[in-house]
C-alpha cells in the first residue's frame, strides 16, 4: 500500500512545482503545504505562489485501485483577485477532468519508473480562504488511481 | 567643551568587543553603572547595565557584543546621546547580559526529481551570543492538552533570522514565531520545541 502513496505524493509535488515554475507570467513561488519546513516565509510573503496539499490516498475498495484527493491553487497578496484567477487558470489547464497523470516516484535525484496512474474525476473551485490563508484559493481535485 | 572633559574623567572601565570571530581588546572605555531606574521593565537590575562614555567616544558599530574585564558579556541594546547646548558631551549605552549562545539553524533540502526537496537537514548558519527570557506558556491551537513555553530571545542587531529558521540554545530547539528589530537588537519570539537529538 505504502509503495503507491509516496509516488503519488511526489507526483503531486512535481505537478505543482511544474505549474509554478512554468507559469506563463514568469516563475512563481511554490509551497508544499504538507511540509511545515521553509513555508512560513513564503506564506507570509505577498509574492504570488502555487500551493498544494495531498489530502487523501486510500485503496478503493482495495489496492491496486485507489481514491486520491488533493488541493492545489494559488496565493497572491490581498486584493490581487485577477492575478489569482490567472494562476488558477494555469492550474486548471493542467488538472482537468479525464486528465491522466502518470505516477512516478520523484523522491530521488532522478525520476523512478512509472508505478501507476491517476485519472482526474472531479475539479472543483473552492471558496476563498480567510485568516492566515487570506489571498489563497484552492481547487479540490479527486482522482481514481491504479497501481501496478 | 569642559563638560566633555569632566565626563571623560570617569571613562575607567575598558570593554573588549566581539568581532564575530574573536575578542578585540580595549574597543571602548567608559563608566559602568547599575540599571535600576525603571520598575516597569521586565528585565532590569540583574541583567542590564548602563555604560556612560564621556566626550565624543563611542562603542564602534562593528561590536554588537562587548565584554567586561570580569568576563561578563553584554549585547549593546541601545544608545542615547547626552546633549547640552546642541553639543553631544557623552553617550549612555544600555547593555544586556548574554551568557547563552544560539545556533541559527536552517533546514536545507536536497532537490529531488519532483523539484521539491526531500527530508530536511538542519544546518548551522551562524553562532551568536544571546539572552533568553521565558515570558509565558501558550495553549496549542490544535491539541488542548499541549502547552508551549514562549520565550523572547535577544540577539545582536546584525543577526539574520526569519520564521523558517530555528534556534538551538543549550541543547534545545526553538521555533521562531516572530523576528523584529528592537532598538539595537534583533528580538525574536520563540517557542521551545524540545531537546536536540
Amino acid at each position: 500500500m505504502s509503495e503507491f502513496i509516496k509516488p503519488v505524493k511526489s507526483t503531486i509535488d512535481k505537478l505543482g512545482y511544474d505549474i509554478g515554475t512554468n507559469y506563463a507570467g514568469g516563475p512563481v513561488d511554490v509551497v508544499d503545504m504538507n511540509s511545515d519546513i521553509n513555508v512560513d516565509e513564503l506564506l507570509a510573503s505577498p509574492d504570488p505562489a502555487i500551493l498544494w496539499e495531498m489530502t487523501t490516498c486510500s485503496p478503493a475498495p482495495k489496492a491496486p485501485m485507489w481514491d486520491v484527493a488533493f488541493m492545489i491553487g494559488a496565493k497572491t497578496k490581498k486584493g490581487a483577485g485577477y492575478v489569482r484567477m490567472s494562476l488558477l487558470e494555469a492550474v486548471t489547464e493542467v488538472v482537468k477532468p479525464d486528465q491522466v497523470i502518470p505516477v512516478h516516484d520523484y523522491t530521488g535525484a532522478v525520476a523512478g519508473p512509472q508505478v501507476g496512474f491517476l485519472t482526474v474525476t472531479m475539479v472543483d473551485l473552492d471558496p476563498e480562504q480567510g485568516g492566515r490563508f487570506e489571498g489563497v484559493r484552492l481547487v479540490a481535485v479527486r482522482c481514481k488511481g491504479l497501481s501496478w | 567643551m569642559k563638560l566633555q572633559q569632566a565626563n571623560s574623567y570617569f571613562n575607567t572601565v575598558n570593554l573588549d568587543g566581539w568581532d564575530g570571530a574573536a575578542w578585540v581588546s580595549g574597543v571602548a572605555a567608559g563608566n559602568l553603572l547599575s540599571f535600576d531606574r525603571f520598575i516597569t521593565e521586565r528585565t532590569f537590575g540583574q541583567k542590564k547595565r548602563m555604560f556612560e562614555m564621556g566626550g565624543t567616544t563611542t562603542i564602534p558599530d562593528a561590536y554588537k557584543v562587548v565584554r567586561l574585564p570580569t568576563g561578563t558579556k553584554y549585547i549593546v541594546e541601545a544608545v542615547n546621546p547626552d546633549i547640552r547646548n546642541d553639543v553631544v558631551y557623552g553617550r549612555t549605552y544600555l547593555l544586556r547580559e548574554c551568557e547563552s549562545e544560539a545556533q541559527i539553524i536552517q533546514f536545507v533540502k536536497a532537490t529531488s526529481a519532483s523539484g521539491i526537496g526531500g527530508d530536511p537537514t538542519p544546518t548551522t548558519l551562524a553562532t551568536v551570543f544571546c539572552d533568553v527570557e521565558r515570558i509565558t506558556s501558550e495553549n496549542s491551537s490544535e491539541f488542548r492538552e499541549v502547552r508551549f513555553s514562549s520565550h523572547v530571545v535577544t540577539l545582536p542587531e546584525d543577526t539574520v533570522v526569519n520564521t523558517d529558521y530555528q534556534l538551538l540554545i543549550d541543547g534545545f530547539y526553538y521555533e521562531i514565531m516572530e523576528a523584529n528589530k528592537n532598538l539595537l537588537t534583533m528580538s525574536v519570539r520563540a517557542v521551545k520545541l524540545g531537546a536536540a537529538a
